[in-house]
């Protein structure tokens, strides 16, 4: 899977570097949410190999060398997990190096709120790469937008008044163990339902 | 050993079906495979590697059948050329190497860079900016760097200039030099498969019309030339296939089926393929 990998950082090394440049960037403005902005990125980062392997046809050229449907699948996953775990650390990283030069002090990363946000990007890594094996990034790209926005309209009307919501505020230890165990039961069910989904695309 | 072996191969696609496809290839061998557009013959090497599912049949190679979980690892002694190069187009010839390396475990990093520089490609230039000779020379780079026994190539000489053409032939049959190693080519320029192959196979239709030996091709059939008078006298289950004009008739036969006193003209690999494929017999 590493030569996968590899291929993918290829792929994308254009985009991680201006994924890089926004997060700094963003960092050194006070009160912006970076690190939520670049979960989001980084979780989208498998749509991108994706689009462009589709464009490249790359996959029927992967298909022919020593991997398994199940390995070119769970790339992308493996893919998106490291970029969520990197940002982390690189959000982690500079957040440091601020508040030693600058003084500027944070929440801490650590936080389990915050490891329920990197939850919450596993878990949508979760949902949207099945639609991307199914349908094509195209497609995939209109079902994803459409239940963004189906999200974000049911947040703005209910966001205040969910239990998950107070309970986040309550104990927050707790939400994360729970978001935790959900966002590995959602991948290892959608990394399942993804390879069966792509050898029927394939066949 | 056969490199490989198919028996009773078919796959259904909406109207098109490709039906009892039997080959073998021995080791050794090199096997043309020809066709018309969409006579199954990319099917026919999709089918082989696995990569599309099999309505039914089997497929072996080296032995090993292909639907086993064996068949994975013997991936790493098949060398795939497909008609293009799929590469992704920000990729250079370095970073290939770098996929490539981390991909096989027997690839031969030397080999591939020495590969590069006798074609001549940049080795920092991407792959978008290569014309389509130097895309794939590259695919044919990689499919030889990793000590590939089988070579499977998919129209891997399509649309490239003939100059080209003949100095990739010519690795092909270096590769063969080895006996342990067999390739089994698609193409449509069957001169060039004439001039390469040990066996040939023709699909046309999604059938296998046959699959022999390229001299025993040649034994087998004749061309005859006469006028229609004379044509009638000719056994009919001996034609194969045939072209008249107003007064003369030209047509591929089978020479054991002949009288012993006929005269042929020689059946080329196109002939033979051509006489075949006319449905006016």
């Amino acid at each position: 899977m590493k030569g996968l990998l590899l291929k993918d950082y290829y792929t994308i090394t254009k985009q991680i570097r201006i994924y890089l440049l926004i997060l700094v960037i963003f960092a050194f403005l006070p009160g912006f949410p970076a690190f939520l902005l670049a979960l989001v990125y980084s979780s989208m980062l498998p749509i991108t190999v994706i689009a462009y392997d589709e464009y490249s046809k790359w996959n029927r050229m992967a298909e022919m060398m020593p991997y398994s449907e199940t390995e070119l699948v769970l790339s992308k996953y493996v893919l998106g997990y490291i970029a969520v775990v990197l940002i982390w650390i690189l959000s982690i990283v500079v957040q440091t190096v601020l508040e030693l030069i600058a003084g500027i002090k944070g929440d801490s990363l650590t936080d389990p709120q915050y490891i329920t946000l990197i939850c919450v990007a596993l878990g949508f890594e979760a949902v949207i790469l099945p639609l991307m094996f199914k349908l094509g990034v195209e497609k995939g790209r209109i079902i994803l937008i459409a239940l963004a926005g189906g999200v974000t309209f049911c947040a703005s009307f209910f966001g205040g008044k969910l239990s998950s919501i107070k309970a986040l505020e309550a104990d927050p230890a707790g939400v994360m163990i729970i978001s935790t165990a959900a966002a590995i039961v959602m991948n290892v069910l959608s990394v399942l339902l993804s390879v069966h989904l792509y050898k029927s695309v394939k066949k | 050993m056969n490199a490989i072996e198919t028996r009773g191969l078919c796959k259904t696609y909406g109207d098109f079906r490709l039906e009892n496809i039997n080959l073998v290839l021995p080791s050794g061998c090199i096997m043309g495979l020809v066709g018309e557009n969409g006579a199954g013959k990319s099917t026919t090497i999709k089918l082989i590697m696995n990569a599309v599912e099999r309505d039914s049949g089997e497929v072996s190679i080296m032995g090993t059948d292909n639907k086993s979980r064996e068949f994975k690892k013997l991936k790493e002694n098949i060398g795939v050329v497909l008609d293009e190069a799929y590469f992704p187009e920000v990729l250079n010839a370095v970073n290939v190497n770098a996929v490539m390396k981390s991909t096989y475990k027997n690839w031969n990093e030397e080999q591939y860079f020495n590969y590069i520089d006798r074609f001549s490609l940049p080795r920092q230039k991407r792959f978008k900016d290569y014309s389509r000779g130097m895309k794939m020379k590259l695919a044919i780079a990689a499919a030889l760097s990793h000590s590939p026994k089988l070579l499977i190539l998919d129209e891997a000489t399509g649309g490239l200039d003939p100059m080209i053409r003949d100095e990739i032939l010519e690795i092909f049959n270096e590769f063969t030099r080895d006996e342990s190693h067999s390739v089994l080519i698609s193409s449509h320029i069957v001169s060039d498969l004439e001039k390469i192959c040990d066996y040939i196979a023709f699909i046309h239709n999604g059938n296998l019309i046959f699959s022999d030996e390229k001299d025993r091709l040649f034994q087998k059939y004749g061309i005859i030339r006469m006028s229609k008078e004379n044509f009638k006298e000719v056994p009919q289950d001996a034609v194969i296939g045939k072209k008249a004009s107003e007064y003369f008739v030209e047509a591929l036969v089978r020479k054991d089926l002949m009288p012993g006193n006929c005269n042929f003209e020689r059946a080329g690999i196109e002939e033979i393929i051509l006489f075949m494929a006319k449905e006016d017999r």
